[in-house]
């Protein structure tokens, strides 16, 4: 008898999501879907309105990660007028970004990722997996640390962003306000204090997660977290890691590097991908064509974010973060990392370079320079920019064209949840098939399943780790004529 | 001037630019208007909020009142939302992780000073999946009606 699972978050912040798993007459998987109902008619909303206003206005896309788009659309707006910001403007648009970055990963990490599944166990009872859970486990101490080190991040962004949550700061030609030296000296203790936090981190990882065996375990399985897929990321000219500045570098499954590419030339090498089932594209690569959900050297699917990141460059440019990179390929058995759940190792680094380079960004003498915004000049105005970017969860892509009078005519973007999506519905499948047999299936295999999409820290994940004691996702059993016969809820 | 541990903070939750999801940040922006000059003790301020924000907006104040926007058959239809059913309201349930409750306990449990009291006032609204800065006319038609409500019920008159 066929059976449709559905693992279906009920609530949601800025658009939502939910699993559809389909089970053959044995009751084994035979399908699985991770479809996103999306918000619609941005594209139609931005036309007509001034290019200058766009960075502002896309920092209401998402209440999540609202600073990646508003750097990206200033990068794109840049580009538009034709105008480069100083280097001060530069420095001070990533010091405000890097903050970002470390409030987003830190929240993944310790609320609703690893820190839930390992730290208190991916099958302990759901009422604990979520941060008290972790405070219970690593002690009212520590759960203070993680409160007032994401808070400094948070800090950080108010103190540049000009207005909480969604930023105002970033403007075509470079940023709308310099920083003192008191705020410098301010915005440098914040930093160095993350940099001994994330520091912590890297060795919370090791001490719950690398040491304890059946972890390690599960994170190394090729049967279960594990796909060869081809990785894109932004780098330097040294191939070093890049979040603000850089060309895309792609590698394949061997780790060989078979792209390099400005943002610019985007649409030469990314086509989207259109399924039926769902709102958002799938970013392939044009090269090898759209072979389908599958891995391997012929597939053009290829996966962003933390894992991408660090399996695209040849290193990261701070001393301690570099000491991190080696060890997490020494560790799980060098280059390209294809195991999934090592997004969480990697985006633990991620953090201790974005606070790394907070500090080395406070120590340069020109982060406190007036000159932070050059004026466009009309007589370069190009009416057309492209930007590319790593956000926190992916390489993030703003193409904009404006008409003589400087009024939005069209609009693309690629967003950062997109460059994973075909690989978080190979996830969810792979992970689905080797978990669910014979129909059997519990809160502990459907939170495993849920794993393997958690990992890429998707922005639609909210609603997995909400509000303990209530019952965030659902799990409805259609029968083949699709008549509902079973409903599991979250206790 | 008072301290914040005195006061209280009334937050609009939506986006401005997704039609009927402003209703609560379109609100309080009234408010804020009509409690000009008057009651001091009363902050307003709106935000798409999500995760540890909630933490981070709430921490200090003596009371917190949210005004957010909720699925509903009557769109324009206003009332103050039990705590207890919260799951329905959309912008305190599942922002990226953390909810309303999940802050407050961990606020409490870090020592962060908390308030005493929180209400939630919503609005049933029909649009909040199209961007756009137009409101449905039901909800329209209602938005001083239901500013005037929280400003009565939280200040009196």
């Amino acid at each position: 008898m066929a059976k449709e699972i559905r693992i279906d978050p009920v609530t949601r912040l800025e658009g939502h999501a939910k699993i559809d798993v389909f089970l053959d007459n044995n009751g084994d998987v035979e399908d699985a879907y991770f479809q996103i109902v999306e918000l619609r008619g941005f594209e139609e909303f931005c036309k007509g309105r001034p290019v200058e206003e766009m960075p502002r206005i896309v920092t209401r896309l998402c209440g999540v990660c609202p600073w990646a788009h508003h750097i990206a659309s200033s990068k794109a707006t840049d580009g538009v007028y034709g105008v480069k910001p100083p280097s001060t403007g530069l420095k001070l648009r990533e010091l405000g970004y890097l903050a970002h970055f470390l409030e987003s990963h830190l929240e993944h990490i310790y609320a609703l990722g690893p820190a839930p599944d390992f730290i208190v166990g991916p099958d302990a009872p759901p009422e604990k997996r979520n941060v008290f859970g972790v405070i219970e486990k690593v002690g009212l101490d520590i759960g203070k640390r993680v409160i007032q080190n994401r808070a400094y991040a948070v800090k950080i962004e108010d103190m540049l962003g000009g207005k909480s949550t969604h930023p105002v700061y970033s403007i075509p030609g470079g940023v709308s306000h310099s920083i003192t030296e008191e705020d410098r000296g301010e915005i440098l203790k914040m930093g160095e204090s993350l940099v001994n936090f994330c520091l912590f981190t890297i060795d919370v990882v090791d001490k719950f997660i690398l040491k304890n065996k059946k972890f390690l375990d599960i994170i190394l399985s090729k049967d279960i977290y594990y796909h060869r897929t081809n990785y894109i990321g932004l780098v330097d000219d040294e191939n070093k890691m890049a979040i603000y500045e850089g060309k895309f570098r792609v590698v394949n499954p061997e780790g060989k590097e078979i792209l390099k590419f400005k943002p610019e030339d985007y649409l030469k090498h990314i086509a989207e991908h259109v399924e039926p089932w769902t709102y958002l594209k799938f970013p392939y690569l044009k090269d090898k064509g759209w072979k389908g959900f599958v891995d391997g050297e012929e597939s053009g699917v290829m996966r962003s974010a933390p894992l991408g990141r660090l399996n695209v460059s040849e290193g990261l440019k701070t001393p301690r973060a570099q000491e991190a990179y080696e060890r997490y390929f020494e560790v799980l058995g060098g280059k390209p990392v294809h195991n999934t759940l090592a997004f969480h190792w990697a985006r633990a680094i991620e953090c201790l370079y974005a606070a790394e380079r907070i500090v080395e960004l406070c120590n340069d003498p020109e982060i406190t320079d007036k000159k932070v915004r050059n004026i466009p000049d009309p007589g370069e105005y190009r009416g057309e920019g492209i930007s590319g970017i790593e956000a926190p969860r992916g390489s993030l892509i703003h193409h904009y064209k404006a008409d003589k009078n400087g009024l939005m005519t069209e609009l693309n973007l690629i967003v950062a949840t997109a460059f994973n999506y075909a690989g978080m519905n190979m996830s969810v499948k792979k992970a689905a098939k080797a978990l669910i047999k014979k129909g059997k299936y519990d809160q502990g295999i459907l939170n495993m399943i849920e794993m393997a999409f958690r990992a890429y820290d998707p922005c639609f994940s909210c609603a997995t780790h909400s509000l303990p004691g209530t019952m965030p996702i659902m799990v409805n059993i259609f029968n083949e004529k699709g008549k509902l016969v079973d409903v599991i809820k979250r206790k | 001037m008072l301290l914040k541990e005195n006061k209280t903070l009334i937050f609009g939750l939506g986006n401005p630019i997704l039609s009927d999801d402003s209703v609560g940040v379109l609100v309080v922006e009234k408010l804020d208007k009509m409690l000009e000059g008057e009651h001091l003790n009363v902050q307003c301020d709106n935000g798409s909020i999500g995760g540890l924000k909630i933490l981070d907006i709430i921490k200090g104040y003596k009371k917190v009142v949210f005004v957010d926007s909720i699925e509903g058959k009557t769109p324009g239809k206003f009332y103050e939302l039990p705590l207890d059913v919260l799951s329905f309201s959309f912008h305190m349930t599942s922002p990226h992780s953390i909810n309303l409750f999940t802050a407050l306990n961990l606020g409490r449990q870090i020592g962060y000073d908390m308030p005493e009291e929180i209400k939630i006032y919503v609005m049933e609204v029909k649009n909040n999946r199209e961007f756009g800065d137009q409101l449905t006319p039901e909800v329209r038609r209602n938005l001083e009606n239901f500013a005037k409500f929280i400003k009565e019920r939280e200040t009196g008159g």
